[in-house]
C-alpha cells in the first residue's frame, strides 16, 4: 500500500492506494502512522485506488481515526470506491466511516 | 513466509503429527489410555485439520474434522475406544497421510482413495450416531450439561422458524496472522441467514507504540437471524474457537444469561449493555435491574473463578470448548517448557551443506599439516596442532547434528507388527530396547527397507503360529525384540525373534536343488546360515501376502553393505533367529588408516583394522594365500593382485609387504599392501555410478595431498579373500589327494 | 512466456530469414575434428595426469580432482572405436555436465587440443553421416562442414549416456 501526503495550512490530505490488507499490514502501518505531521489539521482520507481491503486494513484505519483524534485533529472520508464501501458496511462502523449507501 | 514454504512446513508438521498419531493409536492397545495419549491423538488431528484449513485444503478438513468429532468424544468418555474404533482409527490416519502425501505430491487423490475415506467416515458415524446416554458415568455432569443446552435450544426454538441468535466474538489475537479473516466469518454468517445488527469494538486497539498491525484488535457483537442449529453456527469458527472467545445465545436466552455474558466480556458493562438493548434483546429497565442484583452477588462471591467455569454454568458456549478450555487454565501454571521449544527445524540440505564444507575444511587442514611440516617451524606447527584439535571437535559436532534417535524407526514397527500379527492370526509383542541410540539420519531412511524386511520375516516365517507354539510348549504369544547399541564406532541393531529358527535342512536343500552347493559338501550351520543371502533362496514353503517373494535377504544384504555395513545371522532350532546389522555411525566423514600399492593410494576404514605386521614376518600357510598369525590361520589378499595394479614405473627392487589384518563382523582377514602411511581423517566422496560395479572399493577420498584414494569396501574384501582361500584350499587338497 | 512452436511454424519462422543456429565446442582428436553443444561443457582444464582406477577399461583413464570433487575421465578416442589418446602438451580435459536417464553426472573427456567455439545454423547440419565415418550412427548428431574441414558433431548423450558407460564398465570386469 502506497500514502501520498499533501499538507497545506489547514488540511492534510492522504491519498492511499493499492492493496491494504494483512499481507501489507506492518509496512502500511509504517506508511500510514509513521509520521504524525499534520494529524492536528483536518485530515482528508481518499480511498479510492485502493485495491483491497480486508480486517486488518479495516483496524488500520481504525487506528489513524484514533491517531489524528489524539492529535487534536479531525479524520474525514473524503473518496472512497465499491471494494471499500461494502467492507466498511459489513463492518458497520460509526462516522466518518458511513458510506451513503448505508443508513444513516 | 512464502505460500510455499508455508506449505513445506505443513506437509513436514503432518508427517510429524500422523506419526506421533499412530504411535499414540498403538499406545491404546497396550492400555495406556490416559488422557495425555487421548489428546496426543486429538491434538494431532485437531492440528492437522486446522492446517488444511488455512490452505484450503476442502478434502483434508472434510474428512479430519469427523475424526476429531469421534476424538473429542472419546476424550470426553463418551466414546469408549474399542479393538475395532481403535483399527478403524488407524485407518483413519492412514487415510489422512494418503490425502496428505497427495497434496503434498500436487496430485489429485485417486477415487477409489476417496471412496475409502467415505467408508472410513461411514464407520465412524456409526460410533458418532450412538445415543448419548452410552456416556460413562464419570463425566455425566458435562454431558448432562451439553444436554441440557442442547434441549434448551430446542424448547426455546420453534424448529423451522428463523429466530435471532446472539454472538459475541472476541478472535484471537493472532487470527489474522494466521491468514484468517474476521470478514470471511461475518460474510459467511450472512449465508445463514441475516445479519440485523452487527457492531465493531475497537475497544482494544492500543497505543501507537504498541499497536501491532498483524494483531487483531476487533471484537464483534452480532445478532443473527436464521434458522440454522447452533452447531451449523459453531462450525463457521471450527478453525479459529481454540484460541477465541466465542459465545452463541440461542434466541429467548434469559435476561440473566445476557447479563452473565456481558459480565464475562472485557468491554465493560456499559458498553456491552448498550449494544444488546440496541439489538431489542434487552430493555433497559431489565438491564440495569440485572446489573445491580450481579453487583451484589459478585462481592458475597470472592472466590475467584476460572473463567471457562462460568461459562460452563451459564452454557453459553457448546461443551467440548468449555472442557478444552479448563484444562488448558489448570495445565498452564505447571506446564514445563515444552521440548520442541527447544528445538529448531533445520533444512537438511542445508545441513548437509554444512557437513560437506567441514569436509572440505578436514581435507585444507591435512594440506596445511603437510605444508607446516615442511616448514620445520615449531609455534607454526603448534599453531597448526591447535587448528587441528577444534577442526576435529567442529566435525564432531557438526556430525552430532544429523544424528537422530531410532526410536522413531522401531516405533513404527509397532504397526506393523499389530496388523502382521492379526492378519496372520498370530500373536505378538514387540519389545524395544536401546531406542535413543543415535545414528546418521541419511543412515536411517535407507535402513527402513531392509530393518522392514527382515521384521516382517520373523513375523511371517518365524514366530510361530499359536497351535504349533502349544505344542512346542512354548507360551502362545511370540516376541519380536527390536534393540540397538553402539560397539566400538558402530552402531549395532538386532532384531531377533523367539520362533522356529531357520530351518537349515529346508535352506541346504533348496540350495542343492538351485546347484547353490555341491550335495556332500559340508557345511557349518554358519554357513548355511549365510546362504539364505544368496539371490533367489526364499525358503518360504508357501508365498504369503508379506514374504517370500523372492525379492529377499540378498537385498537386504545389499542395502546394509552398501551403508558399509555387515549383517550376520545366530539361529538355533526351535528357539529363535537374530539378525545382527553392524553400521559405521556416519557416511559423511570417517577415520582411515591411509596404504598404498603400486601407485595407488587406498583408505582402509579405521574401524576394521586390527592391526599391521610384515608380511615376511608371518609363517605363510604353504601354497596358499594364508598366513598364521599366532596359530590362527587368516587368509589374505594382495591388492595389487586383486586390483591388477601395474608395477610402478621406478620400482623399488626390495619392497617389503606389510599385511594389515581387518575384521568385520565375526571374519578376519589380511591385506596386502605395500606402504603403510597411518591414520587420517578423510571425507567419502561418493564415486560415480559409473564405477558402478566395481567391487571392494566403497568409495574415493581426498588426501591432504590433493590426491585420489580409493576407500576399501571391507566387507567385499573379506567375502573375496574367503572365497579364493576356500578355492586354493580345495585345489591344494585335491593335488595332496593326487599321489595316493 | 514461451510455449512450444510446433515444427510448421517453426519452418514458416525460418523461412522468415530468423535462422536458428546452435553453439559448439570444437575440439581436435588425432586429425578429426569434433562438435560438443556449448551448453554441456562446464569449463577446459590442463592435462596434469588421472589417477587410474584399478580394472577398469581402456576408454575410462581414471578420476581427477575437480576442486574437491572426483570425476572420471572418458578417453572419448577409444570410445569412438579409435586407438587411445596419446597424451602431448597440448593434451587437455573438457568437463561436461549431461543428463540421462534421470541422472546429472559430470564427465570429463580427453581432447587432443581445443579449437574454438563455434555457432552452426541448424541448416547447416547434415543430418546423418553419409560417408564412412567409422563411428555408431547414434552418438552423432550430425556432420557440419567449416573451414574446408567436417566437424563431427556428437550426440553425448548417447555416446556418454551413464547407463551404456557402466555397462560397459561391468562387461569389463566380468
Amino acid at each position: 500500500m502506497d500514502v501520498n501526503r499533501k499538507h497545506n495550512k489547514t488540511t492534510t490530505t492522504l491519498r492511499l492506494s493499492g492493496e491494504c490488507t494483512i499481507y501489507h499490514a506492518a509496512s502500511a502501518k509504517d506508511a500510514l502512522l509513521g509520521d504524525s505531521k499534520g494529524f492536528d489539521k483536518t485530515v482528508q482520507l481518499h480511498l479510492e485506488q485502493i485495491s483491497e481491503i480486508d480486517t486488518a486494513g479495516v483496524q488500520l484505519l481504525l487506528m489513524l481515526q484514533r491517531v489524528v483524534q489524539h492529535a487534536g485533529g479531525t479524520l474525514r472520508l473524503q473518496s472512497s470506491n465499491e471494494t471499500v464501501d461494502q467492507v466498511l458496511r459489513i463492518f458497520n462502523l460509526p462516522a466518518p466511516w458511513q458510506t451513503q449507501e448505508a443508513p444513516a | 513466509m512464502s505460500m510455499e514454504s508455508a506449505l513445506q512446513t505443513f506437509y513436514a508438521e503432518a508427517e510429524e503429527l500422523l506419526h506421533n498419531m499412530e504411535a499414540a493409536l498403538l499406545r491404546l492397545e497396550d492400555g495406556e489410555a490416559d488422557s495425555e495419549t487421548m489428546n496426543e491423538i486429538f491434538r494431532a488431528a485437531h492440528t492437522i485439520k486446522g492446517s488444511a484449513g488455512l490452505f484450503g485444503l476442502h478434502a483434508i478438513v472434510g474428512f479430519t474434522h469427523v475424526v476429531e468429532n469421534l476424538l473429542d468424544r472419546a476424550r470426553a468418555g463418551t466414546v469408549i475406544i474399542d479393538t475395532h474404533l481403535q483399527g478403524v482409527l488407524l485407518r483413519c490416519r492412514d487415510h489422512m497421510a494418503a490425502l496428505v502425501a497427495d497434496v503434498a505430491n500436487g496430485r489429485d487423490s485417486t477415487p477409489d482413495l476417496l471412496q475409502s475415506g467415505d467408508l472410513l467416515l461411514r464407520e465412524l458415524m456409526a460410533y458418532l450416531e450412538a445415543p448419548r446416554s452410552d456416556a460413562v458415568a464419570a463425566d455425566a455432569s458435562e454431558t448432562e450439561q451439553a444436554a441440557a443446552a442442547a434441549a434448551q435450544d430446542d424448547a426455546n426454538i420453534p424448529p423451522g422458524r428463523a429466530d435471532t441468535w446472539h454472538l459475541s466474538l472476541r478472535l484471537g489475537p493472532d487470527v489474522l496472522r494466521n491468514g484468517m479473516d474476521p470478514l470471511s466469518f461475518i460474510r459467511f454468517l450472512g449465508t445463514l441467514g441475516e445479519i440485523t445488527q452487527l457492531v465493531t469494538l475497537d475497544d482494544h486497539l492500543p497505543d501507537l507504540e504498541s499497536y501491532d498491525a498483524e494483531t487483531l484488535y476487533l471484537a464483534f457483537e452480532i445478532d443473527l437471524r436464521t434458522d440454522a442449529g447452533r452447531a451449523e453456527i459453531e462450525d463457521v469458527f471450527t478453525f479459529v474457537r481454540d484460541d477465541s472467545d466465542i459465545r452463541i445465545l440461542p434466541p429467548y436466552t434469559k435476561v440473566e444469561e445476557y447479563i452473565q455474558l456481558i459480565h464475562s466480556l472485557p468491554e465493560g458493562n456499559q458498553r456491552l449493555g448498550e449494544i444488546l438493548i440496541q439489538s431489542g434483546a434487552l430493555t433497559r429497565d431489565s438491564l440495569e435491574r440485572a446489573l445491580t442484583t450481579q453487583a451484589i452477588i459478585n462481592q458475597q462471591e470472592q472466590k475467584p473463578q476460572l473463567l471457562g467455569e462460568i461459562l460452563a454454568v451459564q452454557q453459553a458456549i457448546p461443551n467440548e470448548v468449555v472442557s478444552a478450555a479448563l484444562e488448558r487454565q489448570k495445565k498452564s501454571p505447571e506446564r514445563k517448557p515444552a521440548a520442541e521449544a527447544r528445538t529448531i527445524r533445520v533444512d537438511a540440505e542445508k545441513l548437509d551443506h554444512l557437513i560437506n564444507l567441514i569436509g572440505e575444511l578436514v581435507i585444507s587442514r591435512q594440506r596445511v599439516d603437510l605444508l607446516a611440516a615442511q616448514t620445520g617451524s615449531g609455534p607454526l606447527l603448534e599453531a597448526v596442532a591447535a587448528l587441528g584439535g577444534f577442526t576435529e571437535h567442529i566435525r564432531d559436532a557438526a556430525l552430532t547434528l544429523r544424528m537422530v534417535q531410532i526410536g522413531d524407526t522401531f516405533q513404527r514397527f509397532r504397526r506393523i507388527v499389530r496388523d502382521t500379527a492379526h492378519e496372520l492370526g498370530k500373536s505378538i509383542d514387540l519389545e524395544i530396547s536401546g531406542a535413543e541410540t543415535e545414528l546418521d539420519r541419511s543412515m536411517v531412511e535407507k535402513l527402513t527397507d531392509p530393518l522392514t524386511h527382515i521384521v516382517r520375516n520373523a513375523l511371517d516365517h518365524g514366530i510361530e503360529s499359536v497351535e504349533t507354539r502349544r505344542e512346542r510348549g512354548k507360551s502362545d504369544t511370540g516376541t519380536l525384540r527390536l534393540s540397538a547399541y553402539h560397539d566400538a564406532g558402530n552402531i549395532v541393531i538386532e532384531i531377533s525373534d523367539d520362533g522356529g529358527g531357520l530351518n537349515v535342512e529346508k535352506i541346504r536343500a533348496k540350495a542343492v536343488a538351485n546347484g547353490l552347493i555341491d550335495p556332500n559338501l559340508e557345511l557349518s550351520s554358519y554357513d548355511l546360515h549365510q546362504l539364505i543371502f544368496h539371490p533367489g533362496l526364499s525358503t518360504a514353503e508357501k508365498v504369503t501376502d508379506l514374504s517370500g517373494r523372492g525379492v529377499g535377504m540378498d537385498v537386504v544384504k545389499r542395502n546394509i553393505e552398501a551403508l558399509q555395513g555387515g549383517i550376520d545371522i545366530e539361529s538355533t532350532p526351535g528357539e529363535g533367529t537374530l539378525f545382527r546389522i553392524r553400521l559405521p555411525l556416519t557416511l559423511a566423514i570417517i577415520d582411515g588408516f591411509h596404504v598404498a600399492a603400486r601407485n595407488t593410494q587406498f583408505i582402509i576404514p579405521q574401524t576394521t583394522v586390527l592391526e599391521c605386521m610384515d608380511l615376511a614376518s608371518l609363517p605363510a600357510v604353504k601354497g596358499r594365500n594364508c598366513v598364521n598369525l599366532r596359530g590362527e590361520p587368516i587368509p589374505f589378499i594382495r591388492l595389487s593382485d586383486i586390483f591388477a595394479l601395474a608395477p610402478a614405473a621406478f620400482a623399488v627392487q626390495d619392497v617389503r609387504e606389510k599385511l594389515v589384518v581387518v575384521q568385520f563382523g565375526n571374519e578376519r582377514a589380511g591385506i596386502v599392501v605395500e606402504h603403510l602411511y597411518g591414520e587420517v581423517q578423510t571425507v567419502v566422496k561418493p564415486l560415480s555410478p559409473i564405477f558402478q560395479a566395481l567391487k571392494g572399493v566403497g568409495g574415493s577420498s581426498l588426501l591432504g595431498s590433493g590426491d585420489i584414494a580409493f576407500i576399501l569396501d571391507i566387507p567385499q574384501l573379506i567375502e573375496l579373500a574367503i572365497l579364493r582361500e576356500a578355492r586354493q584350499a580345495a585345489q591344494a587338497g585335491r593335488k595332496q589327494e593326487q599321489p595316493l | 512466456m514461451t510455449t512450444r512452436q510446433n515444427p510448421r511454424q517453426h519452418n514458416r519462422v525460418a523461412a522468415q530469414e530468423v535462422i536458428p543456429t546452435r553453439q559448439f565446442l570444437t575440439f581436435r582428436i588425432g586429425a578429426e575434428l569434433f562438435g560438443m553443444e556449448l551448453g554441456q561443457t562446464r569449463e577446459i582444464l590442463e592435462y596434469n595426469g588421472v589417477t587410474e582406477v584399478p580394472l577398469m577399461p581402456k576408454f575410462l583413464r581414471g578420476v581427477i580432482n575437480l576442486r574437491g570433487e572426483v570425476v572420471p575421465v572418458i578417453d572419448l578416442a577409444v570410445r569412438l572405436g579409435r586407438n587411445p589418446l596419446q597424451v602431448q602438451r597440448r593434451t587437455c580435459i573438457i568437463v561436461v555436465e549431461l543428463h540421462t536417464d534421470d541422472q546429472d553426472y559430470v564427465l570429463g573427456l580427453l581432447a587432443d587440443a581445443v579449437s574454438e567455439v563455434v555457432e552452426i545454423a541448424d541448416s547447416e547440419i547434415d543430418d546423418a553421416p553419409a560417408f564412412g565415418s567409422n563411428i555408431r550412427a547414434e552418438f552423432i548428431k550430425g556432420i557440419a562442414k567449416r573451414d574446408n574441414q567436417f566437424v563431427v558433431l556428437l550426440d553425448a548423450n548417447n555416446a556418454l549416456s551413464m547407463r551404456d558407460l557402466a555397462q560397459l564398465v561391468e562387461n569389463q570386469l566380468q
